[in-house]
């Protein structure tokens, strides 16, 4: 993928002063604060909605900073807040995480979010949080539309441009959907770590834009109510995921062949004849086994996966140079990050 | 007792610091003992408890699987695709059912596709079973790649008397592709993701800055199978237009397409670049990709092709072929790059 590197070339701003910074306590709904949980407790601790008087601005506030120079994997969560007072300083990264990133994610992906937090067993009761290492949930329930826009009556139309508007920019988007009735969204991205990072940044934001009469009293209104979103019950998405999962587990079937054929060349070459053998062997099993396997999987699919191999075999030859560059290579979904080494 | 930790966790670090009873396990919420060590340039413990990764066949630290190294998921799925039954790691939800299966022994019970993988003749067997499926799936492959993606979707009976004349008075039905900053795509099948297009698109005009900096570039409606882009500029436009394969409807007017995940999306111009336009409500959207299908049709019996229609269409598939798995191809090699 082109990915526009503008940010690389300049070091990240400072996007709020240290004096500007926020008290690190809540206003008070308690009669006690706590101070292991940051929250107040005795009395009305229900959630306080609010609209975050920061948000990011993603032309203006990338840029690189000392966790590009350490290789640091994770992201500023002050960043994507819109409130590092750190600028090139930070020990983190400051961009929207791109193709590269979550390359060099993937080893972590799975205990920890993009941020470097410990994602959890199951998922929060409210479903809202860091998620959970059980699932790869790409998408996004996004809520709480009409206290984002301060109850200003918009077009159903009007509301899926300004959400598309703002989630694309933080990552590949796969699909929008806007339910009109319910009034909520859910946004799928490309890449997980793209949703945890926009499931940051959006969190407690408003949906009104500068140009809108309500924009200087945008404070007042609910921020947007950003949460994991369950699976889809649509059974014409249910079978639209089906098939993609069973697409990701033939390439990963691919893929686990060819590392098993490597590891088997690497400590000795002779025993390239046996692997023939095994392949010569494996052909009189096919009618066999291409029975119980075929049922199951469509023409269409089969076909996909036929384009797979061919593109496998095309490619090969930058994969082998890439295998000799490090050792073990990591499958497809997750990148080889050889920079970590 | 040595910690289940894989090769890509530990790297080259033989020194582990313990801690016993340190953390609770993440999985059966039992204190276990943490491992504690530096790879990689930075600290990295373990989050599961030994049993807990035994049961599982899993790393301590990544909960990745220890032989193949993908996730628990990706790992049942390709058993359960290898062995024709349902192979899945059903994880306990309650308290109790969590400490049940905590105190099974993770030498003997195993959960889902761990018994397959934690043993090394059962995994040789499962990659046999793999490599006669995607030798099995390469041969036949040949047959099935002639049909094309299969497309069934009924149209719901009440939507026959919905009214969308309000929708297509603003779609450029029958117009062209001749100039103007912003073009309407059409026949999007709904599994082709929005960043696909956007891809193509990038790779046409050759930079990624073509979208607007002030509004959303890409609209995409997956339930009308539709869809709009918008570029920043003239000269970015006239780019694309340019470098879009285009082809010549009955009517006589030239159409691009945009080929995307072995599909191809039909590009006209579209003066007035509006989002209500594509349908908001399901039924509207449901009904303008029906309509949208009959435009589709009409446009593939193009004027040429009417009299050898056969021939002609197989003609353009092969010819379109290449060109689709080339632009395949690109794409993964990049990916395989990153």
């Amino acid at each position: 993928m082109v990915a526009s590197k503008a940010w690389a070339e300049r070091s990240a701003p400072v996007q709020i002063s240290e004096a500007e910074l926020p008290s690190s306590i809540p206003p008070q709904t308690g009669l006690t604060f706590n101070v292991w949980y940051n929250k107040w407790s005795q009395g009305n601790s229900g959630q306080s909605r609010f609209v975050s008087p920061y948000r990011l601005d993603v032309d203006l506030h990338q840029g690189n900073t000392k966790g590009d120079k350490a290789r640091q994997p994770f992201f500023c969560l002050y960043f994507c807040k819109g409130m590092c007072c750190m600028g090139k300083r930070c020990e983190y990264l400051h961009h929207v995480p791109d193709t590269e990133d979550i390359a060099r994610l993937s080893l972590r992906s799975d205990v920890m979010d993009c941020f470097g937090r410990e994602k959890h067993s199951h998922y929060r009761e409210d479903m809202g949080g860091v998620g959970s290492f059980q699932k790869k949930n790409r998408t996004l329930y996004v809520g709480g539309i009409t206290g984002a826009l301060n109850n200003q009556q918009l077009k159903a139309s009007q509301i899926e441009n300004r959400l598309r508007f703002s989630f694309g920019k933080l990552g590949p988007l796969e699909r929008i959907r806007y339910v009109e009735n319910k009034n909520c969204a859910f946004i799928k991205y490309k890449h997980q770590a793209s949703a945890e990072f926009a499931k940051e940044t959006m969190s407690n934001q408003t949906l009104l834009t500068p140009s809108d009469k309500e924009w200087v009293n945008r404070r007042e209104g609910t921020g947007l109510l950003v949460k994991w979103a369950n699976d889809d019950p649509n059974p014409e998405a249910q079978r639209r995921e089906k098939e993609q999962q069973d697409m990701e587990s033939l390439q990963v079937m691919v893929d686990l062949l060819k590392k098993d054929s490597s590891e088997k060349r690497q400590p000795a070459p002779a025993e390239s004849p046996s692997n023939k053998r095994l392949l010569e062997s494996s052909a009189e099993q096919e009618s066999l086994n291409g029975d119980s396997i075929f049922g199951r999987l469509s023409n269409a699919k089969l076909s996909k996966l036929k384009r797979v191999k061919i593109e496998e075999n095309l490619s090969k030859d930058s994969v082998e140079i890439d295998k000799q560059g490090c050792g073990q290579t990591p499958l497809v979904n997750y990148y080889s990050s050889d920079d970590d080494e | 007792m040595e910690p289940a930790i894989c090769k890509s966790c530990l790297g080259e670090q033989e020194r582990l610091t313990r801690a016993v009873n340190g953390a609770e396990c993440k999985i059966c919420t039992l204190p276990f003992t943490v491992y504690h060590f530096k790879a990689h340039h930075r600290i990295n413990r373990t989050v599961i408890c030994y049993n807990c990764s035994k049961q599982r066949n899993v790393c301590q630290c990544c909960l990745l699987d220890l032989q193949w190294q993908i996730p628990v998921e990706l790992r049942d799925r390709v058993l359960s695709l290898i062995q024709g039954s349902e192979v899945a790691t059903h994880e306990a939800q309650n308290e109790m059912m969590k400490r049940f299966i905590a105190l099974k022994d993770g030498d003997s019970f195993k959960m889902g596709g761990a018994s397959i993988t934690s043993s090394a003749s059962a995994t040789a067997d499962a990659l046999k079973q793999i490599r006669d499926t995607v030798e099995a799936v390469e041969k036949s492959g040949k047959a099935a790649d002639a049909a094309g993606p299969g497309r069934d979707v009924p149209l719901p009976k009440n939507l026959a008397d919905l009214d969308i004349t309000h929708l297509l008075k603003k779609l450029p039905l029958k117009g062209s592709l001749s100039d103007g900053t912003s073009f309407f795509l059409y026949n999007i099948d709904p599994s082709i993701p929005e960043w696909a297009i956007v891809d193509a698109v990038t790779e046409l005009v050759g930079t990624a800055s073509w979208k607007g900096p002030v509004s959303a570039s890409t609209i995409i409606n997956h339930t009308a199978r539709c869809g709009g882009i918008r570029f920043k500029t003239l000269e970015l436009a006239q780019k694309f237009i340019d470098q879009v394969p285009t082809f010549k409807t009955e009517a006589g007017s030239i159409k691009g397409k945009l080929l995307v995940q072995n599909s191809r999306i039909h590009v006209v111009s579209w003066s007035q670049f509006n989002r209500a336009a594509l349908g908001t409500k399901n039924a509207e959207c449901l009904k303008l990709a029906a309509s949208l299908d009959k435009l589709v049709q009409k446009d593939l019996n193009s004027p040429a092709a009417s009299n050898t229609m056969l021939t002609k269409k197989q003609g353009k598939v092969t010819k379109r072929a290449p060109s689709s798995k080339d632009k395949k191809r690109n794409r993964r090699v990049k990916d395989i790059e990153l």
